[in-house]
């Protein structure tokens, strides 16, 4: 019976800690409910071919971009977080001059998209056209949205919404040891 | 300019608190009440420089950028000082220090109390500044210059969300007061009258606002998400329910605890238990982990570090309440059926109600944990386990009043076991000619139970008070008015919920479609500009057996600033029924329409509402 | 009869209404509980007809069928389809090639009659098929 009382004493401090430790180990396996399950991460590169915005005789293919690390955006002037990543990219660019970055210009108008460019900087190693073909393929659920590809052409990262310094710290920058 | 007045002084309360813990080991105690009041001038000066900062638009600062767009009315400007995350952290400090600020004042309990109740505040108060400071921040400025925002999520953009924030917030958050001035009790080892009362007071506050902030979120569900329901058991709410459940447990101890050692332990047990719920409960929603209607930017580090202040606090306070907790005799006077009796299992049916909702609330968690499967869990387990573990709870309340304290006689037993037999005929009869429900009847009968007990009861009252002092009896039998609201929820809630009509159909104009005994007309569609807005309204003709009722008015807006489209359901209420209509999308055969009848729906918010208001009344007592 | 007598009969009415409410909590979680797959994981699972799921994926582009008050649409994850039907009135945010929840029951092996349908949405992007009414501010049309 004494046994007993002191069991249901601390009961109250069992159950916390228990709490804690089922919560802990949830919130650090990295699961996340709100966001839709996605199908193409560790998967390989969906097949694409795309023309450059400034230059309508240059094209880029799935097969260029499958042997090299590679961060693909997508992004639209009429986009207004879009803007909120923009100087994040640029940042990227200049400390890693070497890193292709393919952004796909989404369901824009190729003036707006010229003059977002123009206004914001040019963070992009290749700017492809996406008429909406290419976000299909990739899964795109919403303007912005970033993938990051390794040397073997699979999608090792996406990111869902504006890139911060914290994203890119933990999820980018490890794995461009270029 | 605002925005980094508002963060430095954020970091001065984060100091102040700092020192104030600190003094209370000092010599010069008597300060701890100084560097408390100034701690709440400080926070006061931060939160309305963030509202400042939302009224002038000052998109430099992020928060605002990300939450605020020039054109939108002003009301819904300062609505989004904690309509985001960070913003509603802020007000959650600064509600924390207004309760700690107004105790501070207090003349009836001994210094030595006050002088703890303060210092554990502190604590909390300190460790959230920490965490606004660290990981969420309202005074960041922005990295990109922009001479726009991006807008208040439309659904929040809403006249009754405006003040359901910090409603809500005083309820919830007030029970950090509770649970410091029971720290400060357990460790002073000085449980006595003046405490009891101190704490009855603000229990009583804390919940009575509380439950007008339930209550109003809950009226806004049923208005704007346009499921015809007011409650989903979405984790938001259940979160709010939880620390409400145990309010209720904690007012009804504290209102016998007087003299018994027993009691006295168990109301400090609740204490701690209410805030313990509502900050485990800021995790769940905070940390994005649970998926819900209302959804808050989800971060890990932000979930850690409120799931870490959720441990050391609640670790702490049930260490302590081990430790300290009042040893002597139990004396509590426990009969078949008396008042203690009946108290006792109010008690444990509402923490079972509890342990039920948070059960239910996570379970999802545990299930992907164990067996790495995602499951949600609906409203059938709730609605199927919560209700009948309530429903003994019910029953003990309608007969509470006529209980005695000592015996286990009871006033008037006839007259309440004829009205008992009397209502169950007459609902059964009834129910042949309507559709039949367990439920249903149960509800029904239990709701007029109460509801005819209560009131013969405070016209029994009454009769002793012949027309002098109408303030002075409302307060004295302010539970019974409680019960009497009780009474009216269940009702709503059994006939709204039961007996609900659902119909859907698409219209063309003009056209009238007949929904058993009603019938509707599309008479037109108006769109209408708002400065943030541009609405889509159906114009509809409600007739009963073919006589003209009303005009209802859904609506479908597009808000501008963040492209998003959100829908008001139109609303007839003829007091015994609300007619609920929402407009849908438009195809080829027309509009898609949704129409609901939810009779007595409006009793609901009746009932919480003389809930609130005998709570609050009931102060005036002390 | 003894207090003594009356306190034990408490403790074992409190002790029934605990395991009562035990009893509940066990029964409903374990027939309430309603699994959430993606549209490959559902093929894979093979459950019977008539249970009740939640299938989280995007809407397919040009797969809405909208015909008096039921719509029919599919829900994608890029690999394997699920076909939905559904009654009633769709949310505000339910848009083809966007992330979409529905709830209901297994009408055949590729088909659910959803009862409820979420469409999720972030605050910090924007849904990309909005962005045409956009460009002009009217929003709905004016000639109704």
């Amino acid at each position: 019976m004494a046994f007993l009382k002191k069991f249901v004493l601390f009961l109250p401090i069992i159950i916390t800690i228990f709490l804690f430790g089922i919560l802990v180990s949830y919130l650090l396996s990295d699961r996340d409910a709100n966001k839709p399950p996605s199908a193409l991460l560790n998967k390989n590169i969906p097949n694409f071919s795309t023309v450059n915005l400034f230059d309508e005789n240059k094209k880029l293919f799935k097969k260029d971009i499958e042997d090299k690390v590679t961060l693909i955006n997508f992004f639209a002037s009429w986009c207004i977080p879009c803007k909120q990543e923009h100087p994040l990219l640029e940042d990227l660019q200049k400390k890693f001059p070497n890193l292709i970055i393919v952004g796909f210009n989404h369901k824009d108008s190729k003036k707006d998209a010229i003059k977002f460019l123009e206004e914001n900087g040019n963070p992009y190693t290749f700017i492809g056209i996406d008429d909406g073909s290419i976000g299909l393929e990739f899964g795109v659920f919403g303007l912005p949205e970033t993938f990051m590809t390794d040397k073997n052409g699979k999608i090792i990262f996406k990111h869902i919404g504006p890139l911060d310094k914290k994203t890119i710290k933990t999820n980018i920058l490890p794995y461009l040891n270029l | 300019m605002f925005t980094n007045f508002g963060f430095y002084t954020l970091l001065l309360t984060l100091l102040v608190n700092g020192i104030s813990i600190f003094s209370n080991f000092t010599g010069f105690k008597k300060i701890i009440i100084f560097f408390c009041r100034l701690s709440f001038m400080f926070i006061s000066i931060s939160f309305i420089s963030l509202i400042i900062s939302f009224i002038i638009s000052d998109f430099n600062n992020l928060n605002v950028f990300q939450n605020s767009h020039s054109s939108m009315p002003i009301m819904y400007k300062i609505a989004g000082a904690w309509g985001s995350h960070e913003g509603s952290m802020l007000l959650w400090i600064f509600v924390m220090n207004l309760y700690i600020f107004l105790f501070s004042f207090n003349k009836t309990l001994k210094f030595k109390i006050k002088r703890w109740a303060i210092f554990f505040q502190s604590i909390l108060i300190f460790l959230f500044c920490l965490y606004v400071l660290l990981t969420s921040s309202p005074f960041l400025l922005n990295p990109i210059n922009v001479n726009e925002g991006l807008g208040l999520n439309p659904i929040l953009q809403d006249p009754l969300l405006v003040i359901h924030p910090p409603l809500l917030y005083l309820g919830y958050v007030g029970f950090s007061l509770i649970m410091s001035i029971a720290l400060a009790g357990l460790i002073t080892n000085d449980i006595e009258e003046s405490w009891i009362k101190v704490t009855k007071i603000w229990s009583l506050f804390s919940w009575s606002l509380l439950t007008a902030g339930i209550a109003m979120g809950s009226y806004w569900a049923y208005y704007e998400l346009g499921w015809g329901g007011w409650w989903f058991w979405d984790p938001v709410e259940n979160v709010s329910l939880m620390p409400w459940l145990a309010g209720l447990a904690l007012v009804h101890t504290l209102s016998i605890t007087n003299h018994n050692h027993f009691l006295k332990r168990w109301a400090i047990f609740l204490s701690i238990l209410c805030f313990s719920l509502s900050l485990i409960g800021t995790f769940l929603v905070r940390s994005g982990i649970l998926t819900s209607v209302h959804s808050f930017a989800s971060d890990t580090t932000r979930g850690l570090f409120i799931l870490i202040i959720f441990f050391v606090v609640t670790t702490f306070s049930f260490l302590l309440f081990l430790v300290k907790s009042p040893k002597e005799k139990n004396n509590l006077n426990l009969l078949f059926i008396n008042k203690p009796t009946a108290l006792i299992i109010n008690n444990i049916v509402m923490l079972l109600a509890c342990f039920t909702v948070f059960l239910g609330t996570i379970y999802p968690i545990i299930i992907e944990l164990s067996l790495n499967q995602r499951v949600s869990i609906g409203a059938p387990y709730f609605n199927k386990t919560v209700i009948p573990i309530v429903l003994p709870g019910l029953l003990l309340m309608s007969i509470a009043p006529i209980l005695s304290w000592e015996s286990n006689k009871f006033k008037n037993k006839l007259i309440y076991i004829y009205a008992l037999i009397l209502l169950s005929l007459i609902l059964i009869i009834l129910s042949f000619f309507s559709t039949f429900s367990v439920f249903g009847i149960l509800g029904l009968l239990l709701a007029t139970w109460i509801i005819l007990g209560t009131l013969f009861n405070i016209f029994q009252n009454l009769r002793k008070y012949k027309g002098k002092k109408y303030l002075f009896f409302l307060r004295t039998n302010n539970s019974l008015i409680a019960h009497f609201g009780v009474g009216l929820l269940i009702l709503g809630i059994t006939s709204s919920s039961v007996f609900q009509k659902e119909y859907s159909n698409s219209i063309k104009l003009n056209e009238k479609l007949n929904f058993d005994k009603y019938s509707l007309q599309l008479k037109k569609i108006d769109v209408v500009d708002k400065d943030n807005y541009q609405g889509l309204v159906g114009i509809f003709l409600l007739y009963e057996k073919n006589k003209f009722v009303g005009e209802i008015k859904p609506e479908k807006r597009f808000y501008k600033s963040n492209s998003m489209i959100t829908t008001e359901a139109g609303i007839y209420n003829n007091i015994i029924e609300d007619f609920y209509l929402v407009i849908g999308d438009r195809n080829k055969e027309g509009w898609n329409i949704k129409f609901y009848v939810n009779p007595l729906v409006i009793l609901i918010w009746l009932g919480a509402g003389i809930m609130f208001l005998s709570g609050i009344m009931s102060l005036w007592r002390f | 009869m003894s207090i003594r007598f009356q306190r034990i009969f408490i403790i074992i009415v409190s002790i029934i209404l605990i395991s009562i409410a035990i009893t509940l909590i066990l029964y409903n979680s374990r027939n309430n509980i309603i699994f959430f797959y993606t549209p490959s994981e559902l093929i894979d699972v093979d459950l019977n007809i008539g249970e009740k799921v939640r299938i989280g994926g995007i809407v397919k582009e040009n797969s809405i069928n909208k015909k008096k008050n039921i719509i029919k649409f599919i829900v994608t994850d890029n690999k394997n389809e699920i076909n939905v039907n559904f009654e009633g009135i769709l949310p505000d945010l339910f848009r083809e090639k966007q992330g979409v929840v529905t709830e209901g029951k297994l009408i055949n092996k590729f088909t659910i009659k959803a009862d409820k349908v979420f469409a999720k949405h972030d605050e910090n992007y924007i849904p990309k098929s909005i962005k045409k009414q956009l460009k002009n501010n009217d929003f709905w049309q004016k000639d109704y």
